[in-house]
């Protein structure tokens, strides 16, 4: 067979010999070791599962040859001092057993882009990580230099909670030493803020700063064991943090009575032995009947609150501060006062001849009259009779009754909120309503009792280190909440930021007013995003980075429980992400402060931890790190916690201030009802938008993370978003089941199919949140629930350094019509 | 002396490392802009303004032909862009270069067939430099295994050693049936009808037609070789046409 | 005696979150759209329709607003003791070992899905093609399992055979629980052994009184579910 030299073309010879570019060798294939290839057994790894949810489940994690091939519940041990604390059982969900879905997902993120179009046309060139980081150190920078320092904002969020990676982690460290601006931690973006600021209220000197609020100090959740009765509030455990529902129904087998107070009929409801529908926004009212009848049938308990609370202490009736003792004498000390009733006079509270303080009452001084804090209350209380509540609550006056004497007829009484209740612009006063029928009735500090918004959370017991984590050599960064960054973004208020990092953040679709937010990040000059996948923030990005899942880097993770969790590299990252605390340590090398980037992040944990150190915390006295890394050790607390059971409170009095001073100026003191600031039947706007829109949080996702994994989409209606609404609201605007809907109000408007169904209050519809609107993956047919809601700020939080601004998400009024199409 | 079938073999193998080197440059986009231009360069000098005819070389040889040959780095950072969005991303990938995800329709990596294949590549000493971070079956490290076999084979066959050039010849006879023909038509047909691009339907056209003809060629010098070493034919035939 | 293996249900716990069919499809490497465990809804203390798909809507519940009442009926094969399938089974690819399971042989398999007909559960599934598989790799047990030499797992699904749930053979042979058991987060399944009075299992049957679906037709199931009662339940 004859045949002509071929080549492809003259002069390309055998790789551009003729070039100089001679065969290169091989570039991604290399000579296999004399040895050859082994298969590798199983290795099995334990380590915490660091997503956005409450269950903080710990994983058993199977590798064969370098692959996750299976993930189950892991155990748990002892307290770190040894002693068996309590039983708790393995632990995961139908989201944790689908993260090797996430992790090997064909959607990750797999090197390093830059945008090439216009900002969101979704055009990217690969670069590497030099370039990346380079160029944000050079446009941090500049920008810096331009507009100050904290115009970059520095944004990490929920996405994951570990110590180093989450929503406490690397982040503020990094912002820190280049005296950027950050996020605060369960800041507002969520809407979670309101009970925290309502804790700090009432629990704590508001003004105080680095102050957790009410979500570093829940009750363990099986506390729940000790309860008689429990009442979930706004709170859909059943889909959101399922393990715990394994604690209430043990609770259930003891007697205990279990209430769900929601206006949708959840799985969380269904299995409770009383459901409520509350109209939304009202509960506050619906609080405040039933502290009327616990009040005027005497169902209080006085002992615990002349001695824990402000109850008796008189109020000024013209300041309407506290009266002080220096207030009735000249040259008096600054103390607060009660009347005796034995010798009927006037005394400070430590007066040793002091015999009984009394609780209720108005008294007479210098011509005018003072009431106990007590009475003010009782008074402000006391329109709210069964059938005032009923009319604002649409709960019947027998129930607003039945609930009060379940509350207070069971002792101790449990109450578990969820962030149903903290999505409304008035979310703080029910925290504090809540917290004041919880001092009422003794509750507080009490085994089985008190009022938890989260349990455990980032165990600020046992990171001493984390100050010295987060500000190195005292620097620190400038709090800046997200609904502040927007307006900062928009308006330079109040400074310019010019520049954002994203990381575990998905701010360009889960804050709310999304049209807001787009026009925001529109106009930075230059926006950064880490993730692992092309969420909608992502896409906007000039620089794409990516990100590891938890899989794939070292941390730890002590949240949600009372349980310190070492998270191992499990696997090599893929492709080419990196771990947040690797990205910022060559962001930072670039800018100067890279040695604050040095150590591991086995250093890091063990700094945080104190481990080895004699002075460290009792919580974790004693913690080694072979014990750390050998499996979950619980913290050296009794079991289960129960916060404040030593009663001894924060505030200025020392005592429950259910009268708070500092909100006289927003007429809040005690916690009479106000109106939601929009979705009330009271609102004008009522008229043209008569549905209460809700977006709540579904099980088949953890907010906007696996939205995309084919396990849990094919189980949700094929990933596909609708909205869930009332035949009675259905059948007036001539929708059925599958029709496509147009859900609007004056912000914006979105589309999807309706899904008519009993389990939701006429009045009400609710589009799950969570799904993913970009470029390539549309959970709902047209725009976003987000496109909804809106970013009105409560005045009231501004008295929290911490908790300033809570986004509404559910205070929001929509019309729906039929669609076509 | 070289006998005429081993000359005629010579030349085949030459050829053949030639394009799977320039195709596994061209997939895993190890182009820079000064061989990019240089492959222009080669291409308008050697047609000189006439159109290449070959059918499967034709359209890419056509393509650079045509390009200005001055001003080639805007047209470089297009072909770029557009190679990163067919095979990169960060978006959903209209072409993604994994057998894997061809061979079962889930459209997801790391399968078995990434094993299959490091196995294949295990035998004949190689591994990929980075084990389970990318995977083996990525289209550029398929061909660049099919280049080093190429290479070694030509190597072979310039010392002498008609075994080993067979072995390594039958080598890339056996992953071309049992891989690259699975998958590498529908890939190429992706990128056609995906992308507006004529560099890369070019290229995509090239692959699939040279893949078609290389199984003819395969064959053809394992034939060769076999009447001109001693023991016979080591390797029994596959089947012709393997990679249609 | 030998042991009866079974499964009770505790409709009083479960939430109906698919952990369960998850923890299933993991373990058994099974493609997307074949469920062997499947949530379905029902008034509580009735039947589900067993022959729903998988994809019904869930969490919409029965009566009218605010009177409203739903249960979750995990369903998947009910290891039946008398069991339609293998009477029906032309080459006894489906047997029932002592111990209660029912299990298929692959390797003896046909195809010709008497079974699937004869079932009154719709529990089983026929993989007709490839499948699409997520992540592709086999993941969960990962080896083949023979029970008395039969292969009743295997780690790819094979084409052309029925499947359906194998209560974990390969799981509760080694002293295991089946995977739904020790995944479920409510902590609603107990297994365990039926012949044996004092075990967990018999002894919630007796104390809650656990009923079997479809009773009246005499396949006499080793799964039972536990009713729904509210003994604290709160009059409003």
């Amino acid at each position: 067979m004859k045949r002509e030299r071929r080549q492809f073309l003259k002069g390309l010879v055998g790789g551009s010999v003729a070039l100089g570019l001679g065969f290169s060798g091989l570039r991604f294939l290399e000579a296999l070791p004399a040895e050859g290839a082994v298969p590798a057994a199983e290795k099995i790894f334990r380590t915490g599962h660091n997503t956005n949810c409450d269950g903080a489940c710990g994983h058993q994690v199977h590798v064969v040859d370098g692959r996750v091939t299976f993930i189950e519940g892991a155990g748990w041990e002892t307290n770190i001092d040894g002693r068996a604390a309590q039983t708790f059982n393995p632990r995961i969900c139908l989201r944790g057993l689908s993260q090797i879905q996430n992790t090997y997902s064909p959607d990750r993120i797999k090197y390093p882009y830059r945008r090439v179009g216009p900002r969101g046309s979704g055009q990217f060139e690969r670069i590497t990580w030099d370039q990346a980081t380079s160029a944000i150190a050079e446009n941090f920078q500049k920008i810096q230099t331009q507009f100050g320092r904290e115009s970059v904002w520095i944004a990490p969020y929920t996405g994951a909670l570990s110590l180093l990676e989450g929503v406490i982690g690397a982040s503020f460290r990094f912002a820190s030493v280049i005296g950027a601006s950050a996020g605060d931690f369960e800041g507002d973006n969520e809407g979670d803020s309101a009970g925290p600021a309502a804790f700090n209220y009432m629990l704590y000197d508001p003004t105080a700063p680095a102050n957790s609020g009410g979500l570093l100090d829940g009750h363990e959740y099986t506390d729940l064991l000790n309860a008689k009765v429990i009442f979930l509030w706004g709170n859909n455990l059943a889909e959101t943090s399922i393990p715990d529902w394994r604690t209430v129904c043990d609770a259930r087998n003891n007697g205990t009575k279990v209430i769900s107070l929601d206006p949708r009929y959840t799985p969380t409801a269904a299995g409770a032995d009383l459901w409520v529908p509350v109209r939304p926004g009202t509960d506050t009212a619906l609080i405040d009947g039933m502290m009327n009848w616990i009040i005027q049938n005497k169902r209080y308990d006085e002992a615990y609150l002349l001695k824990y609370s402000v109850a008796p202490f008189l109020v000024h009736p013209k300041t309407k501060l506290f009266l002080k003792h220096k207030d009735l004498v000249p040259g008096g000390a600054n103390k607060y006062v009660v009347f005796d009733e034995r010798d009927r006079t006037i005394k400070r509270y430590d007066d040793p001849t002091l015999t009984r303080a009394s609780l209720l009452g108005t008294h007479s001084f210098g011509g005018l009259q003072a009431s106990t804090a007590m009475q003010v209350l009782a008074d402000t209380m006391s329109k709210f009779t069964p059938e005032y509540a009923a009319k604002i609550t649409d709960v019947a006056p027998e129930t607003v009754v039945h609930l009060a004497q379940l509350y207070a007829g069971n002792h101790p009484a449990a109450i578990k909120c969820g962030f149903g209740l903290s999505h409304w612009h008035r979310g703080d006063l029910t925290h504090q309503a809540l917290l004041t029928m919880a001092t009422l009735t003794g509750n507080i500090g009490v085994q089985g009792g008190g009022v938890t918004i989260m349990s455990g959370a980032l165990l600020s017991n046992a990171f001493s280190g984390l100050g010295n984590f987060w500000n190195p050599d005292g620097k620190k960064w400038v709090p800046l909440q997200p609904m502040a960054a927007c307006d900062a973004m928009l308006f330079g208020k109040p400074y310019p930021v010019r520049a954002a990092w994203f990381m575990i953040d998905n701010y360009a679709q889960q804050m709310a007013d999304r049209n807001k937010v787009l026009k925001a990040l529109k106009s930075l000059d230059f926006l950064v995003v880490s993730d692992y996948v092309l969420s909608a923030t992502a896409e906007l990005a000039d620089i794409v980075l990516p990100a590891c899942t938890y899989l794939e880097k070292t941390d730890l993770l002590g949240s949600f429980n009372y349980y310190l969790q070492y998270m191992p590299k499990v696997i090599e990252p893929m492709w080419e992400s990196k771990s947040d605390l690797d990205a910022f340590g060559l962001v930072a090398q670039k800018m100067g402060v890279g040695q604050y980037f040095q150590k591991k992040p086995d250093d890091y944990i063990k700094d945080v931890l104190a481990i080895g150190d004699p002075k460290a915390p009792e919580s974790v006295r004693g913690l080694t790190w072979e014990q750390l890394t050998s499996g979950a050790y619980r913290l050296n607390l009794p079991a289960p916690y129960v916060p404040y059971a030593d009663k001894k409170f924060a505030t200025k009095s020392g005592r429950i201030e259910f009268y708070v001073e500092s909100l006289l100026p927003y007429d809040q003191e005690v916690c009479d009802y106000k109106e939601p600031i929009e979705a009330s039947p009271n609102n004008p706007l009522y008229q043209k938008y008569p549905l209460v829109f809700l977006s709540t949080h579904t099980r088949f996702r953890t907010h906007s993370q696996y939205a995309n994994l084919p396990w849990l989409k094919e189980i949700n209606n094929n990933g596909e978003g609708f909205l869930e609404i009332n035949p009675t609201d259905a059948r007036a605007r001539g929708i059925a089941s599958g029709h496509v809907v147009r859900i609007f109000n004056d912000r914006g408007w979105m589309k999807v199919r309706a899904r008519l169904t009993e389990a939701i209050k006429p009045g009400v519809v609710n589009c799950y949140q969570g799904g993913w609107v970009t470029r390539q993956v549309k959970h709902y047919i047209e725009g976003h629930p987000n496109n909804l809601t809106h970013q009105i700020a409560n005045p009231a939080q501004s008295i929290v350094p911490n908790f300033p601004s809570n986004a509404a998400y559910y205070d929001c009024l929509v019309q729906v019509e039929k669609a076509e199409g | 002396m070289q006998s005429e079938s081993t000359r005629a073999a010579g030349d085949i193998l030459a050829y053949r490392y030639s394009v799977y080197d320039l195709l596994r440059r061209i997939f895993l986009w190890e182009v820079p802009l000064e061989f990019f231009a240089e492959l222009v360069k080669a291409s308008q000098a050697e047609l000189a303004g006439e159109t290449c005819s070959s059918s499967a070389e034709g359209p890419l040889k056509n393509y650079l032909n045509g390009l200005p040959p001055d001003d080639l780095s805007e047209i470089h950072r297009e072909i770029h862009i557009e190679y990163t969005r067919l095979f990169i991303g960060p978006k959903h990938l209209p072409a993604p270069p994994y057998e894997s995800v061809y061979r079962s329709p889930g459209r997801l990596m790391m399968q078995d067939e990434t094993i299959n294949v490091r196995s294949l590549y295990a035998k004949h000493g190689f591994r990929v430099t980075r084990m389970n971070r990318e995977p083996d079956d990525t289209v550029g490290i398929e061909l660049e295994f099919m280049c080093a076999l190429s290479k070694a084979s030509l190597d072979a066959l310039q010392e002498g050693d008609t075994r080993r050039v067979v072995e390594f010849v039958s080598a890339q006879r056996e992953f071309c049936e049992l891989h690259l023909s699975k998958w590498m038509p529908e890939f190429c047909g992706d990128i056609i009808g995906n992308s507006t691009h004529p560099f890369w339907k070019s290229v995509a056209e090239f692959t699939q037609r040279f893949l078609e003809e290389d199984a003819a060629e395969m064959n053809a010098v394992l034939e060769q070789l076999g009447r001109s070493c001693k023991d016979g034919d080591p390797n029994p035939k596959l089947s012709v046409g393997c990679c249609s | 005696m030998s042991k009866r293996w079974g499964i009770a249900i505790d409709q009083n716990r479960c939430i109906g979150c698919w952990t369960c069919a998850v923890a299933c499809k993991a373990i058994n490497n099974q493609p997307l759209g074949t469920y062997w465990n499947r949530i379905l809804t029902s008034r509580p203390n009735e039947n589900a329709p067993t022959t729903a798909p998988a994809t019904l809507a869930i969490d919409v519940p029965h009566g009218t607003f605010p009177d409203v009442q739903l249960a979750y009926q995990p369903t998947s094969c009910q290891h039946c003791q008398n069991a339609p399938c293998e009477k029906v089974c032309p080459v006894n690819a489906t047997f029932r070992r002592e111990d209660g399971a029912i299990l298929v042989d692959f390797e003896r398999c046909i195809g010709c899905r008497y079974c699937m007909a004869a079932c009154p559960y719709g529990v089983r599934t026929f993989t007709w093609g490839e499948g699409q598989y997520a992540p592709e790799f086999a993941v969960g047990y990962g080896k083949d399992y023979r029970s008395a030499g039969r292969l009743v797992f295997t780690p790819q699904r094979p084409i052309g055979v029925a499947e359906k749930c194998t209560l974990c053979v390969e799981r509760i042979d080694v002293g295991k629980q089946p995977m739904c058991v020790d995944a479920c987060p409510a902590g609603a399944r107990v297994f365990g052994d039926l012949n044996d009075p004092a075990s967990a299992i018999s002894v919630s049957i007796q104390q809650q009184g656990g009923r079997q679906l479809l009773s009246e037709l005499g396949t006499d199931a080793n799964v039972f579910y536990l009713p729904v009662s509210r003994p604290n339940k709160v009059r409003s």
